[in-house]
Order: structure tokens, then sequence, then C-alpha cells
């Protein structure tokens, strides 16, 4: 385990460095004169033009940019924001709570939609229960988040106005006021979330309840409870929670579009905001910090995994 | 995923009850199929004939037309503006295809014959090729699609870019896990000693028989790039207004959907049976190629 963990930590080098070149050369595809484009907001001023010049080192060659900003980055100096001039990094660690609550309150409802509609649908393949269960699937991956939110803005917002269809509360200082203004965005998250997952937990299913060891729990007379939860399921959900650490890391990886429509105070708002003033700084902060989330989760979800899995452990 | 040939152990032992339990998992699921093919088949029409079907200009505004219920001059209602949404639609299908059409064939020119070479080069080529794919992987595609538009601006060229690069990892690794499988058997070695030339031998010979699982990932991208093309233009990222993008459509409802909820609810029934025909007709291809996954 120690040597697969340090083999995993090596690998990750060359990921965050390809992730963070990516991030840092987002400026340098600004078409035209990168530091015009990120003052346009601002009246022209000689001294700040030269001296955003100078900071960003526009002048040195490529890769030697690259290292400066590299090195400014893993001192966590990540700039200072064109529009608040607040340095980047505190922007988004005050933003970074409400996208993790609202990450682990859509992987809650996702699991439990996804994995008892997953085993019913295997255990009584190919029945009104299976057909239901993955057209619920096929809804989820045909319908896009966006207009999801929208017609639940629609029903549950307008015409029923149940649950708030904007806004946030913490949930350290009252958790029931979070989880209601979280209902709508959770249902569209886990929603999501449920549609890949569940098909991934059928597919597990079917596979594990063919196996030799789930006959014999059959021919051992096992009650059907005893063989489809304690053994098929227990094993399924092995191999399922990497499919559920990978969407983990896509809600940690920037939920834009909900954060956005439901005015949701996440960093993936943050970064959308800072594309649309223009503040590069705060948007190549927050492309990285969530980037290297995603990067972090893939990473903790392969590790619980081994350990979860001794099989693969030994090998 | 790459049909082997050792993977084909359901050939010898399908046992009759299994056969029999299948056979109405085949039959649901080729329905299904034919349902997702006929869609495809209706957006590419849309796509390839909109200016003939669209029966007003899409960007012409009559302000004396705002809002319109659903009416024999207009099928589908009017926007805001007065603009005529069915036609307003359709013209999206072919913005909506047009740049799914870019962005899946970008990837299958960057990402097949990466695969393809990296897979029969072997050695260095390879690994570091793997290497660029997992880094590329661990990139939060959606994320990356916003940060290029939104530093290089909204045109077909970016959006192809934008929403193309996410899928080359799916052709490499496909390729090349194909290419790895194809590249012992006697006929690439027949070809050898007829003295054809190794990229020869490579794209002519080998990459026709991995056709199977392109074609079934060609579809399922369209789906993908259907979807973050439209999400990209909802958040107003895509072509600016008012080009008639399925995204931006209902995007613009958002702020009048309380007085007319079908503006914001028809696009969004454009995008999701788009994006159903393609995910059907993906299955569909899957499990005609691949027939050990019927019950998966």
């Amino acid at each position: 385990m120690g040597y697969y963990l340090l083999n995993r930590l090596v690998q990750l080098v060359p990921v965050l460095l390809v992730v963070s070149f990516v991030v840092f050369f987002i400026i340098h595809l600004i078409p035209g004169d990168p530091v015009e484009v990120m003052l346009a907001e601002e009246r022209f001023d000689r001294a700040v033009y030269e001296r955003t010049r100078k900071e960003i080192g526009l002048d040195d060659p490529i890769l030697i940019q690259y290292l400066h900003w590299l090195k400014r980055t893993l001192r966590g100096d990540l700039g200072t924001s064109f529009r608040t001039k607040r340095p980047v990094f505190d922007m988004i660690i005050e933003r970074y709570p409400a996208t993790i609550y609202l990450a682990l309150s859509s992987l809650v409802l996702g699991i439990l939609i996804a994995v008892p509609a997953g085993t019913l649908a295997a255990v009584r393949q190919n029945t009104p229960w299976d057909y239901s269960a993955m057209a619920f699937a096929l809804f989820g991956i045909c319908v896009p988040n966006f207009w999801f939110a929208i017609l639940l803005i629609l029903g549950f917002g307008l015409y029923l106005p149940l649950f708030p269809t904007m806004g946030y509360a913490d949930p350290g200082t009252n958790f029931w006021a979070f989880l209601w203004h979280a209902a709508l965005p959770t249902v569209v998250l886990g929603t999501d979330m449920a549609s890949t997952i569940s098909r991934y937990v059928r597919a597990e299913m079917l596979e594990q309840l063919r196996l030799d060891y789930v006959r014999t729990a059959w021919a051992k007379g096992l009650p059907p409870r005893l063989v489809i939860y304690k053994h098929a399921l227990k094993n399924s959900l092995i191999s399922a929670s990497t499919a559920i650490g990978l969407h983990v890391g896509r809600l940690l990886g920037g939920s834009t579009i909900v954060e956005t429509i439901f005015a949701w105070p996440g960093v993936a708002r943050l970064v959308l905001e800072a594309v649309y003033s223009r503040d590069y700084p705060v948007l190549q902060g927050g492309v990285l910090i969530l980037a290297v989330s995603y990067v972090g989760v893939n990473l903790v979800v392969d590790i619980f995994y081994k350990w979860l899995d001794p099989r693969i452990r030994l090998e | 995923m790459a049909v082997k040939e050792s993977d084909q152990s359901w050939l010898l032992n399908s046992g009759s009850e299994l056969a029999k339990n299948r056979g109405t998992g085949i039959i649901f699921r080729s329905r299904l199929a034919t349902v997702g093919l006929v869609l495809v088949l209706i957006v590419s029409v849309t796509a390839l004939l909109a200016p003939m079907i669209a029966t007003h200009d899409p960007i012409r505004m009559d302000l004396s037309q705002r809002l319109m219920p659903p009416s024999r001059d207009h099928f589908l209602g009017t926007d805001i503006f007065g603009r005529d949404l069915f036609s307003r639609i359709i013209l999206g299908t072919r913005i909506s295809m047009q740049v799914a059409l870019g962005a899946v064939l970008l990837a299958v020119l960057i990402g097949i014959p990466l695969g393809a070479l990296s897979g029969y080069l072997g050695g260095w080529p390879d690994t570091i090729a793997m290497r660029l794919i997992d880094a590329l992987l661990a990139f939060p595609g959606r994320l990356l699609a916003i940060a290029l538009v939104a530093a290089m601006g909204p045109n077909f060229l970016t959006l192809y870019l934008a929403i193309g690069v996410n899928s080359v990892p799916g052709y490499a690794r496909v390729v090349r896990g194909s290419v790895l499988s194809q590249k012992g058997r006697e006929y690439v070695e027949a070809a050898r000693m007829t003295g054809e030339s190794e990229l020869r031998i490579l794209f002519s010979q080998i990459l026709p028989n991995c056709m199977a699982p392109i074609l079934i990932l060609v579809t399922l991208d369209f789906a993908h790039a259907v979807l973050v093309e439209s999400s990209l233009s909802f958040l107003g990222l895509g072509f600016p207004p008012p080009t008639p993008s399925w995204g931006l459509i209902l995007s613009e409802a958002r702020g009048y959907m309380e007085v007319a909820p079908h503006v914001a609810i028809l696009p969004g029934l454009a995008i999701s049976l788009t994006i159903l025909g393609f995910n059907l007709l993906g299955d569909g291809l899957r499990d005609m190629f691949d027939p050990r996954q019927y019950d998966n």
C-alpha cells in the first residue's frame, strides 16, 4: 500500500504540471494585447498598464513566465482581483465551503436514489421495475442540468412555491435553512449523479449475481435478503465507488450552471463572474483550485478503492 | 470498448435460459435504438434544411407580436422580442449540429492518430502520449471549456476546440487499445510480408478493424457536444445574441418565464430529445457490436 501510495503521488506530478500550465496559458489565449483586454473595464492609465504588464511578465519567454507564475502560485499567491482588488486566494477560500456543501448534499441524494434504483433494476431485470429505473437514468442523462433547474424553478418556485429558488444559508449556523435553500440545486445535481451511478450499480449487480459465489449462496439456501444485500450488493458497491468518486470530482470541479442559476455563492459561480467581468486572476485562480480539487478527489477515490478491495491491494 | 476475440466467450456459453432472459432485453433495446436513429435523422435533416423549414426570419423582431402563444402563424408562439420561436429552434438545430460536428471531428482527427501511433509504436512515444491523455482526463472538462471560451471568445473554432478537446482522450484510449489487440494478428504479419509500409499497415489494415468502438464513441460524443454547446450558450459564453442558439433562447426566456413558460420549456425539449436520440443510438450500436453487454 505504501508503494502504491508513493507511486500514485509521483504520477500526480506531471498531471498537476499540465493542469497548472493550461491554467497559466489561459491569458495567453486572449486575442490581442492581454493586458489591454484585462484592463478594458478601467480607464486607461499608462502606469497601471505598465505595472500589470510587468506583473504578468509578458515580455519574458513563455517558459520563464510560467515558472515565475508557478513559484508564486505554490506559495499560495494567486494574484489580486482586478475587480475587488482583494487577494484571489482569500476570495476563493470564502466561496469554497458553499461548493463543498452542495457537492456533499448532492452526493448523499445521488447515492440514496442510485443504489436502490440500480439494485432493484438488476434484481428485477427486464421487468417494469428495471425499465422504469433505466428510464429515470436516461432522463437524467438526456435532460441538461440547466433545463431541469428551470423546470424545477417553474414548478416549485413559481407555481407551487415550496422552496427558495436562490440564495444560501450556512449549514453551521442554521442547518434547516441550508437544506431548504439547497433543496432544488441538490435535486438537480443529485438526479444527474444518480442517473449515471444507478446504471453503474445495475451493471455491477448483474455481473455479481451471475458469479459462482452468489450461486453458492443461493444453493446454501440463504434468504434472498442476505444473498442480494450482504453478498452481491456489497461487492457491486466496491466497483461502483469509483464511479461515485469520479462524480464527486465532477461536482467539486464546478457545477457552474447550477451555482449560477440558483445564485449559490460557490467557487464555480465566482469563476463565471470573473469571466463576465474579465477578472483574469480570479478566473485563473478559480479554475486552478477547482481543477486541483478534482484531481485530489480522484486520487483519494483511487486510494480508497484500493483500501476497500484487498484483491487489488495485493496486485 | 475493444471487441477482442478472447472476449467473445458469450458465443460459446450463452445457455438457452440466459438467451431467453436476454430476448426481451434485446427487443426492448433495439426498439429504443430505432427511436434513437429516427430522432437523430430528424435532427440531422432539420439541421440541413433549416432555412427551408423555418417559417419566419429567426432574428427579425416584431414588438407588436411579443410573447404570443402558439398560433397558426407562429407554431410555437413568439419570444419577448416578437421573434418566431419555431424558426429560432429550427435554426438552433443547425447551430447545435454544426458545433457538435466540428467538435467531434476535431476530437477524432487528434484522438485517432494519437491513439493509433501510441499503440502501434509503444515505448516512450506511448508513455508520453498516455501521460498527456491522463492529464487531459484529470481536467474537469466543462471548466476547461468555459476557460477556453472565456479567453478566446466565442466563434466556431473556439467552440470546436473547447468542446472537442475533452473527447480526445476517449478516442486515443479506445484506438490504442484496439491497435494493441490487433497488431499481433496474422493479417498484420501477412501485410508486413507483402512489403507494405508500417504507416500503411496501421492506417489501412489495422484501423478499419477498430471502427466499431469509434462509431459508438462518435455517436455518444455528439450527445455530449450538444449538451456542452447549449450549456455554454446558456451561460452566455456561446454565440452572442441574437443568434438562435438553443441554450441562449432558454437563457433569455428565464427573465419572463412566469408569463411565457413555453419559451423556456420548448428549447429545452429540443436539446433533450437530441441528446436522447444520440444516446439511444449509441447504446444500440454498442449492443450491436458487443452483444456481451446486452444485459448491462
